[in-house]
């Protein structure tokens, strides 16, 4: 243990590893303070940069990246009340009667607080969590992975906002394009129709840059956002109140944590289902909850759902680690990026790379206290960062898709992949359908599949097997559960119905 | 009463988003079509040596449940067509002017395979660029300074700091 941690320190003690945790820090905040970019999109330009790293660094900055984007979906909440990524959905409302009643730098700091606060704890329930369930994850065969997959994917879809049946539909699609190229039984061809370059299958990164980052182009040049003047906030001294407000919220807080990092850690459910379910529990247990997101807005849903959404980010890696099984969709970037490199994370990493993993619990903490003072420039500096032009940035940002998806593998092949997975991103969204579950499908087809077929050909066809062994059974029955989930989510429509914030962008 | 500044939070409770959506039934057609062309292609994939359900077994669960989900949105399509006529306001078009901004995009993209080869990767995308920036309303000197640099920094991080080889064109 303490010999790992020292090694550990050694690793994150680089100035290679502190630049990349520093620059994609400010990135993060810069991506996330925008409306409509989100941290996932953050994640999708990021890869192509993460893949040429160690996957130390690789895995710091979109650990560091991620963790202030979610914070920043706060600032445009606040100033003109579009919350810059999902996650800031569901308290946009507050945030911003806070800031017109004149006490925006409260909002905003006690946004920054409960985002930092969150993320620490969220990472603390990684690094006990973590290994303790990577000691089972240890006992799990390929039923096990199986129906693990098979939980992720029902999460996917179940938690999905909006209709189950199109964020079916969205997985389905993810799950068909993970089943092109060489097939793992017999290693017989799909879908390749005669084309060399498809037999190894689509490749992920090119396709997430553009289901995420093309998409997000087309969808802004085709309707520019019309984004109002920014209210100015005077954020002298804004810690200091911040600090005490958090702590006379501090069971909101604590609770928010709690959420956050139950639902981070499901598979398939991210920041912004975190966000909402902190709401509602929020309100539902506030005397005051009758005052949410009405007059002049209310700091107590700030403290819970700021709290729930960057603790939701960081036990995301919960899953991720142990059973490389993602918890939302950054980390199904994340992992596909991992996969690429050669690393299949899972509970084999705790053993043979302990001091990796340590590293990775470090770059936790310092990434969320780093959060801090960016935080706190980010939010003096609100202003400017609304300001920067939508015609000048999607262009840009389309450079970095082209510039990015070629530079995998040197190939045009995967610009053109890019290409389709942009225009097939902005016509689900433009249908409603959920973008989310699609990663997912992309990602866990291949582990569904290859543990099932390689379950079956083990027993020759004896299904049961799926069914009665122990470890099995506990996943079937943590599946069943997510399929009642809506039944708990019913109490959560309330809260939408009310109000339900829908984004148009 | 909130102020005028927030034109893009719709506050109408709308949670029969499923019942009211106009886009079900066109979603589910093409998801029925989508579905039944993998069924009938993946019955060419052979099956494993013992006869048992090989390549085709993913693939073709994948594709018969699109084919019922696709179902069941048309099913929604047609019962709410029923009830409420889609209003023609509410899908409300989308100016001209954007699909052209679209087709700009996506022009350049494709303007960018076709003659990065060619024209190497620092002129292709500066002009690609310039133009796009341009097209989406920005002045002059903002698009050349822009874009200029913005693809030179592209350039220096990929090229320089990555070690992507991008292309040289005529000029290497």
């Amino acid at each position: 243990m303490i010999e790992n941690l020292t090694l550990a320190f050694g690793m994150v003690a680089s100035w290679n590893l502190l630049i990349v945790v520093l620059a994609s820090g400010v990135y993060g905040i810069f991506i996330g303070s925008i409306p409509g970019l989100t941290a996932t999109l953050a994640t999708a330009l990021l890869v192509p940069f993460a893949y040429f790293l160690d996957p130390l660094p690789a895995v710091a900055s979109i650990i560091t990246m991620s963790a202030m984007a979610i914070f920043a979906g706060d600032i445009p909440s606040a100033l003109v009340r579009m919350p810059g990524t999902p996650a800031s959905a569901a308290y946009v409302e507050d945030s911003y009667r806070i800031t017109q009643s004149g006490k925006g730098a409260l909002a905003l700091g006690v946004g920054l607080l409960a985002a930092a606060t969150g993320g620490i704890i969220g990472a603390l329930s990684v690094m006990f969590a973590a290994p303790q369930l990577a000691k089972v994850a240890l006992l799990f065969t390929s039923y096990e992975y199986f129906w693990v997959a098979v939980l992720g994917l029902t999460a996917a879809v179940i938690i999905s906002r909006g209709s189950q049946v199109k964020g079916t539909i969205a997985l389905l699609i993810g799950l068909f394009v993970s089943t092109i190229g060489l097939d793992i039984s017999v290693g017989y061809p799909r879908f390749t129709f005669g084309n060399p370059y498809l037999l190894g299958g689509i490749n992920f990164i090119p396709a997430m840059i553009g289901l995420f980052g093309l998409s997000q182009v087309l969808r802004d040049v085709i309707k520019p956002p019309k984004v109002p003047v920014p209210i100015r906030i005077h954020a002298k001294g804004m810690l200091g109140e911040a600090a005490r407000t958090m702590w006379r919220y501090k069971t909101t807080a604590v609770s928010g944590n709690a959420i956050g990092i139950a639902i981070g850690a499901l598979p398939g459910a991210g920041a912004d289902i975190a966000a909402w379910v902190s709401y509602a529990v929020t309100k539902n247990s506030s005397k005051e909850g009758k005052f949410f997101g009405r007059g002049t807005g209310h700091i107590q849903p700030i403290v819970g759902c700021g709290s729930a959404n960057n603790a939701g980010i960081s036990a995301a890696f919960i899953p991720t680690l142990v059973f490389g099984i993602p918890g939302d969709t950054v980390t199904a970037i994340l992992l596909g990026i991992l996969i690429v490199k050669g690393i299949q994370p899972g509970p084999a990493l705790f053993d043979t790379q302990a001091p990796m993993l340590y590293s990775i619990f470090i770059v936790f903490i310092v990434a969320n206290i780093l959060l801090i003072p960016l935080g706190y420039l980010a939010i003096r500096g609100s202003g400017m960062l609304l300001r920067v032009p939508s015609s000048v940035l999607m262009p840009i940002i389309l450079a970095f898709c082209v510039v990015g998806s070629f530079s995998i593998n040197n190939g045009l092949l995967e610009v053109i992949v890019m290409l389709c997975f942009g225009i097939l991103g902005y016509v689900l969204e433009r249908a409603d359908f959920p973008l989310a579950p699609v990663v997912l499908g992309l990602v866990l087809g291949p582990i569904v599949e290859k543990n099932f077929m390689q379950s079956v050909i083990k027993t020759r066809w004896d299904l049961s097997q799926f069914l009665t062994r122990p470890m099995s059974a506990t996943l079937i029955i943590l599946t069943i559960v997510v399929l009642v989930y809506p039944g708990i989510q019913s109490g959560l429509t309330k809260v939408h119905s009310r109000r339900k914030l829908v984004v148009r962008r | 009463m909130i102020s005028a500044t927030a034109p893009n939070v719709d506050e109408t409770a709308d949670e029969t988003a499923d019942e009211r959506d106009p886009s079900a039934l066109p979603s589910g057609v093409i998801a029925i079509v989508v579905g039944a062309a993998i069924l009938l292609y993946v019955r060419g994939f052979p099956s494993l040596p013992n006869g048992a359900p090989g390549p085709a077994l993913f693939p073709g669960i994948t594709g018969g449940l699109m084919v019922l989900m696709g179902v069941i949105l048309v099913v929604r399509g047609i019962k709410n067509r029923k009830q409420s006529p889609v209003s023609a306001e509410k899908s409300e078009a989308v100016r001209w002017r954007g699909w052209i901004n679209a087709g700009s995009v996506i022009g350049a993209t494709i303007f960018y395979l076709l003659a990065v080869d060619f024209l190497g990767f620092l002129t292709t995308m500066i002009a690609m660029s310039i133009l796009l920036i341009l097209r989406l309303g920005a002045k002059v000197w903002v698009a050349i300074t822009v874009g200029t640099l913005s693809t030179v920094a592209i350039w220096l991080i990929f090229d320089k700091g990555l070690k992507v080889p991008l292309p040289l064109g005529f000029w290497g």
